[in-house]
């Protein structure tokens, strides 16, 4: 039985086939339309699925769609009902779009798989947080678990705590809107002056730098704690319930004036507000699993929604003990929903049979997007008259070994492309984490990003406690733990202090160990193991690595520019590595050396084109 | 390079949708403007409509100009007009509805609980969400809150339905503007009404008339006027007692002298016709006057004897309590007159009956009157020196020929506004006046009266022009 999910029309859209139960494919549209968050109908990503599933026009059984559109709407007029008059605004802006699109996703979906061929024979609704409690539940390797789901909104649930047990998944207990650890988290990130929905990962990332000197100030006044993990919004704080701002002027003077203003100089304020969030964040968290445990009573974890992508407070709830094992959707955001809506269908609503080992997770290592066949690729590069060296994997990973361990960027395109917001090494740019230099080169010369952005090393999974206080796998690149403290050094923030003149570059660039380029300034680091199991071919570039340094780690960041989608076709992956300042272009057996290849010409001005992010 | 399948963008165009598009909207603005008797508008419509489906079926790169502007327009039309109505929802709806809610103790967002132990909630079953999962609805876990739904709808639709009467008798209604039942005449404005809507004074004297109070006999010396009419003499309610024309030119008539007072008794009704004013001079008689006029616009000719129940008037037997039924009331009449089914066929053999009637109203009025007058009302465009569009046109001829035959000395003032204002502040629509046009309309058949009756004149002691007579109007048409 071929089931398709579909996630739409908030932010990163993507899809996902399930067939009899096992993930067949997934991926999310930005990828193919290069449109970062890409809200729209996964068209692309959904041909895709189902192409790479081989499935008929007519046997597709069924279309999930994750959430349920018209309570999300009744939601939005509550909410406008209980601002009125005030409201009016986003009330015209909101208010159309709904009754122009939004109410209609059913058709559109039916239309955008009919533009491609396919008549599917039902379309379906999970709840949001039921997709995403599934997405976090029948995936993993748990036979049973308590799942907690945290994330902006869906329809009314912000938060919940559920069990799974078997083929069954069930919310218990839940919070309502606008009370929203996602939405405060997003508050903070609009207040330091990122993007919503795309910028709160810049916000965990600047945390390091600050100190939590207001996390009193937001327990004090914004938000109201309970022992159990449940929270209060003090709304007079926000604006989104009223207004087309996160928050208000009354929050501004609790933090001493307006918002920042974007791409302005981040001063020591958004540091400290960054950090000070982060505290609250994981206080909350700790707290809700300590609940979810004793409801539950189960001693594993699944977690899921916008918020589990915090790796931070990911690390400090495994660290903690309080379950005996955390798993997390690799795709916890919306994207990730997908999945979770034709899981769900599958086991749930069909009633199917579901099995697990507590080992082994059904995710097949997030490698479920599009791959490239090596006549694809060929073909790619004959055709425009690229200059390549083809190698076996064994001469291929030795001559990368050795140019990474001389500070050259490669950048790596191999197998199927992960679903979910991280690169896994299926399209990666990696580089020496010994290299003082590395940090700063990346995130100006490559990436051209903000200076202060860390790097997330990957490591052999056998060599991570030589490197990292792990107490757990990491293969989703979402946990962070402490470099260990004798590869570490003491280093001072330069000198200034902390304050607004700060020079983040300086700062970045201090060697604190032996592998400065992912650790962060305060000795953390977002690790992903690499197993042979999940990703034997990058396992096996590692232990080159390891062969020619001694060092069994790389550094791993997507294979995109600053507001690019991640690259998904050696097209994209050629466009890219010539656009920066990647060295060499790997394209699964396929190698590039950027001196052989012809002049690079654009028409557009490309930094233009993709925008801020 | 094709990496993944094709996605299907939109299915190449022929240009015949998009051009029967064109012609279609085209035609349809141009017939509604036919009917409405523009032709030349309508004219106009339809060749613009045609050129441009032309142009769009001769060149594909034309055609996705003139679609994207006709959609760029059609969006900024759309944006305005759907700002405005959701503006409206906002204000009318959502913002009362509110307010209700607190005053019921609502707290959906829970903003107010800030106090309980615990900021959980239940969740629904696992069983209902999975029954329900073909639903676009979450399913909802019952709690006190929302245990009585039915209960908060009431008291909502209580509240919507007290706003909207408010509403209502904010914009006039509920203080209807009542008629009497009668076999004879059909119907006529209820005697003895006091009562203001619109801004308007409205008042009946004893016998309906929109007029001073009268004895049906006039008193001797004085002088007396009885004007029969439509709607268009009565004035609506949104013209005040003073401005309509009947008491305009008794106004002016008494300022210019004469032996005693001049009453000018103005008798009708909205929807009346000369069966309905021959009824009415049937049961009550002249009442003595001196002159009559018999004021009309043209379409008044194929108006059969309507009874009360055929308009959407209220009877003073049972008088409306809400302004909501007002309201709906005129509503559903509109509807079923819009499906009453008369057409040019039914006009065709119910107008020469009206004119006949005309001829035999004047026959009854001649019988006491010593002279008798006709003062047909031109529409907006022939009043302001434009074509001659008036509804039922083709019957003036007709209708002339049956007052002079009938010895009915009747005006049809073609061009009486032009350069005297702009068409809207003299009409209130294509063939009532607004004030202005009332005011203009009085001074015009002040002019008549003064130069065209002889008892006038001789009651007022002159032979020729009275002096202060307004200057005559032009151009006039005369039988």
């Amino acid at each position: 039985m071929n089931i398709l999910g579909i996630s739409a029309l908030y932010h990163d859209s993507g899809a996902c086939l399930v067939r009899d139960g096992e993930l067949i494919a997934a991926a999310q549209e930005e990828r193919f339309t290069r449109k970062k968050h890409d809200p729209g109908v996964p068209t692309n990503a959904a041909a895709y699925c189902l192409s790479e599933g081989k499935v008929g026009p007519d046997d597709l059984d069924l279309v999930m769609f994750y959430d349920k559109p018209i309570t999300k709407f009744t939601r939005l007029v509550t909410s406008y009902s209980e601002v009125a008059p005030g409201g009016l605004s986003p009330f015209l802006k909101a208010v159309p779009v709904w009754l122009k699109d939004k109410a209609w996703i059913a058709y559109q979906v039916e239309a955008a798989l009919g533009s491609v061929g396919y008549r599917p024979k039902a379309i379906k609704f999970a709840e949001h947080h039921v997709s995403h409690a599934a997405s976090a539940f029948y995936p993993s390797p748990f036979n049973e678990a308590a799942v907690i789901t945290v994330d902006g909104v869906g329809e009314w649930t912000t938060t919940s705590v559920g069990v799974g047990e078997g083929n069954k998944v069930k919310l218990i207990l839940e919070q309502r809107f606008p009370h929203s650890l996602g939405l405060l988290y997003s508050a903070f990130t609009y207040f330091t002056g990122f993007k919503v929905n795309s910028g709160e990962y810049k916000l965990m990332g600047l945390a390091p730098y600050g100190e939590p000197i207001y996390a009193d100030i937001i327990k004090d006044k914004l938000i109201k704690i309970r022992e159990d993990g449940s929270f209060h919004l003090d709304m007079s704080y926000f604006g989104y319930l009223a207004d087309l701002r996160m928050t208000n002027d009354k929050f501004g003077e609790l933090f001493g004036g307006p918002a920042r203003k974007p791409e302005s100089p981040l001063g020591k304020r958004e540091m400290d507000l960054a950090r000070s969030i982060q505290v609250v964040t994981e206080e909350i968290m700790m707290k809700m699993a300590r609940f979810a445990r004793a409801v539950t009573g189960k001693k594993n974890l699944c977690l899921a929604g916008g918020v589990a992508l915090n790796c931070v407070s990911n690390g400090k709830l495994v660290r903690s003990g309080i379950f005996d094992d955390v798993w997390v959707q690799p795709a916890a955001g919306d994207a990730g929903g997908s999945l979770g809506a034709a899981l769900y269908a599958w086991y749930r609503v069909l009633g199917n049979k579901r099995t697990a080992d507590d080992k082994h997770d059904s995710m097949k290592g997030s490698f479920l997007g599009p791959g490239f066949t090596r006549d694809q690729i060929k073909s790619f590069l004959d055709l425009n008259g690229l200059p390549y060296d083809e190698l076996p994997d064994d001469e291929r990973n030795k001559i990368l070994a050795k140019a990474l361990s001389e500070e050259k960027v490669v950048g790596l395109l191999q197998g199927r492309m992960e679903f979910g917001p991280r690169a896994l090494g299926g399209r990666s740019i990696i580089a020496d984490a010994r290299s003082v230099k590395m940090q700063s080169f990346l995130n100006l010369a490559t990436k051209f990003r903000e200076s202060f952005r860390p790097f997330a090393p990957i490591v052999l999974k056998e060599d991570a406690a030589e490197y990292f206080e792990v107490v757990h796998e990491s293969p989703y690149m979402l946990m962070v733990d402490k470099v260990l403290p004798s590869r570490c050094k003491v280093v001072e923030p330069p000198k200034g202090g902390k304050d607004d003149a700060l020079d983040l570059k300086e700062w970045v660039n201090m060697a604190r160990s032996d592998i400065p380029a992912v650790t962060h300034v305060d000795y953390s680091a977002r690790i992903q193991t690499v197993d042979t199991e999940r990703n034997p071919r990058l396992h096996a570039l590692l232990k080159a690595f390891k062969d020619v340094t001694g060092y069994g780690i790389l550094v791993n960041t997507s294979f995109n520019v600053r507001s690019e989608p991640i690259v998904c076709t050696p097209e994209d992956a050629y466009r890219c590595f010539m656009r920066t300042g990647i060295d060499i272009l790997v394209l699964d057996n396929f190698v590039l050396d950027k001196k052989k290849q012809p002049e690079w010409k654009e028409s557009t001005s490309w930094q233009e084109q993709f925008g801020l992010d | 390079m094709k990496w993944f399948p094709v996605v299907g963008g939109p299915k190449p165009e022929s240009g015949v949708a998009s051009t029967l598009g064109k012609l279609a909207v085209g035609g349809v603005v141009g017939l509604a403007l036919f009917l409405a008797h523009k032709t030349t508008a309508a004219i106009v419509v339809w060749s613009i409509g045609g050129g441009v489906a032309a142009i769009s079926l001769a060149s594909p790169a034309a055609r996705r100009a003139i679609d994207g502007a006709l959609a760029r327009f059609g969006r900024a039309v759309g944006t305005v007009l759907g700002t405005a109505l959701l503006s409206i929802v906002y204000i009318v709806v959502v913002t009362p509805t509110r307010h209700v809610r607190r005053l019921l103790g609502a707290d959906d967002l829970h903003l107010r609980d800030v106090d309980r132990p615990t900021y959980w909630l239940p969740s629904d079953t696992d069983e209902r969400k999975a029954k329900y999962v073909g639903s676009m609805f979450a399913t909802e876990v019952r709690t006190p809150g929302n245990r009585h739904p039915w209960a908060t709808a009431l008291v909502l639709f209580a509240v919507m339905f007290l706003l909207a009467e408010g509403v209502a008798r904010t914009q006039g209604f509920g203080n209807a503007v009542l008629y009497h039942a009668d076999p004879v005449v059909g119907y006529y404005p209820s005697p003895n009404q006091h009562l203001a809507r619109y801004g308007g004074a409205v008042r009946t004297n004893r016998y309906g008339m929109r007029s001073e109070e009268i004895e049906p006999k006039k008193t001797p010396g004085d002088f007396r006027v009885l004007m029969l009419g439509d709607s268009t003499q009565y004035g609506g309610s949104y013209i005040a007692q003073e401005n309509i024309y009947s008491s305009r030119v008794a106004a002016m008539l008494n300022k210019l002298g004469g032996p005693g007072k001049v009453e000018v008794l103005a008798i009708g009704a909205n929807g009346w016709g000369p069966f309905e004013e021959r009824g009415y001079v049937t049961k009550f008689g002249a009442f003595d006057a001196d002159l009559a006029i018999i004021n009309l616009p043209l379409d008044d000719v194929n108006r059969p004897l309507y009874g009360l129940m055929d308009v959407p008037f209220f009877g003073d037997l049972n008088p409306p309590t809400l302004a909501l039924e007002e309201f709906l009331n005129n509503l559903t009449w509109r509807y079923r007159k819009a499906h009453a089914g008369l057409g040019p066929a039914w006009e065709a053999e119910q107008s020469p009956l009206g004119i006949a009637e005309y001829g035999r109203l004047a026959d009854d009025l001649h019988r006491t009157v010593p002279e008798v007058y006709g003062a047909i009302l031109p529409g907006k465009s022939s009043g302001m020196g434009g074509p001659r569009t008036d509804a039922s046109i083709d019957w003036l001829e007709p209708l002339q020929a049956t007052f002079k035959a009938h010895r009915v000395d009747a005006s049809y003032p073609q061009g009486l506004f032009a350069g005297k204002g702009k068409p809207e502040e003299v009409y209130y629509d294509d063939v009532h006046l607004n004030p202005r046009g009332h005011e203009l309309y009085a001074e015009f058949l002040l002019d008549r009266l003064v130069k065209g009756s002889a008892k006038l004149r001789a009651w007022l002691g002159r032979s020729g022009q009275a002096a202060g007579a307004p200057p005559s109007p032009t151009p006039m048409e005369h039988p």
